[in-house]
């Protein structure tokens, strides 16, 4: 398993790219659910497919994923490592407010909510099925 | 957060006095938040700091003492909870400064009890790093042992202990299960922890893995995931059950309040009543039964009588705080908080503000943002707090019809007394919205919560939560609200005509409360109401008190209760804008002096006793004129 840690600035305002995030160019749905739901079904299913990475808030609810890079500013980074969030844990995400916002993550057996905002900066990818086995 | 800045003293630090302070060792209680060290705190010492089931409950250093077996008196300094040595808000650099030494009037510590959560080691024994290496004597205390075995969790803890080169124990601070290893351990040589290794503590990933480390070398067994926690949440957190869920636990809360709360209410008026008249024959002089009996007594008790109603609110609130549904109040109420440009750990201190807005001004220390945290402290006075209640219900009950409504459930009346509640919050809400576009503007910094897994709340922290409570309303009212109503009780009588009393109206508190009708009257409040409102600025239930005074003293209104003679003085609409100028005005002087202390300046008591006022009054002249323009 790769630690690559990642904490720097995002270079401009807007979101950072996503590496062959399959619908990186589309408007992200409102709750986040039903379309990456889809994709990331797809992506366990298709092991040779190019790693995939979302933003953690776009993470399914029952759906484990790896965190694989933070991209807050420096201090933003550090309070959220302090709560367990960095790159090379196992995150699994979990129950939300209304609306889909603030929404719990569990990890390292611990339940943290968090809210969009900040969880659009982390991404994750999903395992494959012979790493998850 | 005890009842000490709150109203009246605090009980249960009278056995620190007389105690000198530097012949004796201090030790730090450090640890992360929620970790169990104020359980642990008041388990050794014997005190009762406020403690509940969620991050951030303590803000303050505060000192106890504890009696040795060898007979040595040592101090034990309860501090906030800490995730890191890099202090971010002002309750960790409460901490990171008594442990440093740089806190002026405490001593350096001696050593330090660093308190873990065992069943969480994974994260929280990465904590230790930094705390180790300050070189100061330690003591690792794994808390919660009892959960890890329940959950089949593990820890060799000799292990543990050479790995970090420190003592260690696991213990329960609820059973007090191995306490006992804090006597042996200040007892005892004390010496520098020797780990066999530290990690660089700037990089907080670097602790995590060293933690990690020890944590494998050391046998630890990750305990089992709380199962009943989980079940519990995918109810409570449902989307569409979780905000109903809610929604009932509030209407639950406040329908209690009436319907349990009237009945024992009447038991303890009639209680009091008895023993008013019982003592009524035995004195003898007129004039001093008139000030004593009528005045000082009637004032006294006609705010006694809401005692029952106060403690149901705190047992309530005592209930939701340590079994950890809060903390998922505060998942549910999020979103609506940020719209309104609060600060996701602003839930926490405006929910406590329900209690009292002083606390809860001191629990916004761990708002890191400092504008955030201005903006919080603006606006935790306009949640109603417990003072607001006594006013609330003599009001409602004296002109709310007792109806019921959507089946047997729902009383009228505490519809009415919800109503006011959502009023301060959205008043809370509102402000701001306007404080935070415009003269409290800040960027949006991450919010993280831990979600604790759900507890029984314990009848000890309940049962002192009341006591507490209880020592601290008696002591209002046998204090400030007894002196307000003597003094009132002899203005009422004074000046005297040929030996006579005057008529009231005549009185120096009559005339006083006539100066104040041309203000008053376009809310549809007499002179009386007039002299309530001037003595409510020491705190806002002193209004009753003086109310049951004047009515006691007045010949037309002594036979009359309170509600009748209320009814009397008061319109539906004037009931309506005193029932709206309670919720907005800011009628604590505790408060404002708290907010003085916290924000260092006199600028942010000003502008928000000035804005309060101004709304309260405003908000007020609306309600009358609206409910009268309905109800004609």
């Amino acid at each position: 398993m790769i630690f690559r840690f990642a904490s720097r600035a995002p270079s401009s305002k807007t979101r950072p790219p996503v590496r062959a995030a399959k619908h990186a160019g589309q408007r992200r749905p409102a709750s986040g659910l039903p379309e990456s739901a889809a994709s990331a079904k797809a992506n366990v299913a298709d092991p040779s497919r190019e790693i995939q990475l979302v933003p953690l808030c776009d993470l399914p609810q029952g759906v484990h994923a790896i965190i694989h890079e933070i991209q807050l500013p420096a201090s933003a980074a550090e309070q959220v490592m302090l709560f367990g969030f960095m790159s090379g844990v196992e995150v699994v995400s979990g129950q939300c407010g209304p609306g889909g916002d603030p929404r719990v993550y569990r990890l390292d057996g611990t339940e943290v909510a968090i809210r969009r905002a900040t969880a659009q900066h982390i991404l994750v990818r999903i395992p494959s099925v012979q790493e998850q086995a | 957060m005890s009842s000490r800045e709150c109203c009246g003293p605090s009980f249960g630090t009278s056995v620190l006095e007389g105690v000198d302070q530097k012949s004796i060792r201090t030790i730090a209680l450090v640890g992360p938040p929620n970790c169990g060290k104020t359980t642990l705190f008041n388990q050794l010492t014997g005190l009762n700091r406020k403690v509940a089931n969620f991050p951030g409950v303590t803000v303050e250093h505060f000192t106890g003492y504890i009696t040795l077996q060898d007979g040595e008196r040592v101090a034990l300094i309860d501090l906030p909870g800490i995730y890191s040595m890099h202090a971010k808000s002002e309750d960790e650099r409460v901490t990171v400064d008594v442990l440093r030494g740089q806190m002026t009037g405490i001593e350096p510590p001696d050593a330090i009890v660093l308190v873990l959560d065992s069943t969480n080691l994974g994260r929280h024994l990465a904590l230790a790093a930094p705390v180790i290496s300050l070189g100061l004597p330690t003591l690792v205390l794994l808390n919660m042992a009892d959960s890890l075995r329940a959950r089949d969790g593990h820890i060799d803890v000799l292990s543990l202990a050479r790995q970090l080169g420190t003592p260690v124990a696991l213990v329960s601070a609820v059973s007090g299960e191995g306490l006992e290893a804090v006597d042996h351990f200040i007892s005892s040589a004390m010496h520098q922890p020797q780990p066999t290794e530290l990690p660089m503590l700037h990089d907080v990933r670097e602790c995590r893995q060293w933690a990690e480390r020890i944590n494998v070398q050391s046998n630890y067994r990750k305990p089992l995931p709380p199962v009943w926690t989980r079940r519990l949440d995918a109810v409570y957190l449902h989307r569409l059950w979780g905000p109903l869920i809610f929604f009932l636990v509030v209407v639950a809360v406040f329908q209690t309040i009436f319907a349990a709360g009237q009945p024992l209410s009447k038991i303890l008026q009639d209680a009091l009543d008895y023993l008013g008249t019982a003592v009524s024959p035995h004195v003898h002089n007129a004039l001093i039964r008139s000030l004593l009996i009528d005045g000082a007594w009637k004032g006294v008790s006609s705010v006694l009588v809401f005692l029952p109603q106060i403690l149901l609110l705190f047992l309530l609130i005592g209930v939701l705080e340590d079994s950890g549904y809060l903390a998922r109040a505060a998942v549910i109420a999020d979103r609506t908080m940020s719209r309104f440009g609060l600060n996701g750990k602003a839930f926490i201190p405006l929910l406590s503000a329900y209690a009292c807005a002083v606390p809860a001004i001191m629990a916004t220390r761990t708002i890191e943002n400092k504008r955030d945290r201005l903006a919080t402290i603006m606006v935790a006075p306009f949640m109603t707090c417990s003072a607001r209640l006594p006013v609330y219900t003599m009001v409602i009950a004296a002109f709310v019809p007792d109806a019921r409504i959507a089946g047997v459930f729902f009383g009228s009346r505490a519809l009415a007394m919800l109503g006011l509640y959502v009023i301060g919050f959205l008043a809370a809400l509102f402000t701001a919205r306007m404080l935070k576009s415009s003269i409290l503007k800040s960027k949006d910094v991450p919010f993280l919560l831990e979600l604790p897994p759900y507890r029984w709340p314990t009848l000890r922290s309940l049962g002192m939560r009341l006591l507490d409570r209880t020592k601290a309303f008696v002591w209002r009212a046998g204090t400030v609200i007894l002196a307000v109503s003597l003094l009132l009780a002899i203005l009422t009588n004074l000046p005297l005509h040929q030996g006579q009393p005057p008529a009231i109206q005549d009185s120096i508190a009559g005339r006083l409360g006539h100066s104040l009708v041309p203000v008053i009257a376009p809310l549809g409040f007499n002179w009386k109401i007039g002299v309530g409102l001037l003595t409510s600025l020491a705190a806002r239930e002193v209004i009753v008190g003086t109310l049951g005074t004047l009515y006691g003293v007045d010949p037309q209104q002594h036979a009359m209760n309170l509600q009748q003679a209320l009814h009397s003085d008061l319109s539906l609409g004037g009931a309506a804008a005193l029932l709206i100028f309670f919720a907005f005005a800011m009628q604590c002087t505790s408060t404002l002096a708290v907010v003085r202390r916290e924000t260092n300046s006199w600028k942010w008591p000003a502008l928000q006793f000035t804005y309060m006022t101004v709304m309260a009054y405003g908000g007020a002249f609306i309600a009358k004129h609206l409910v009268d323009a309905i109800f004609r």
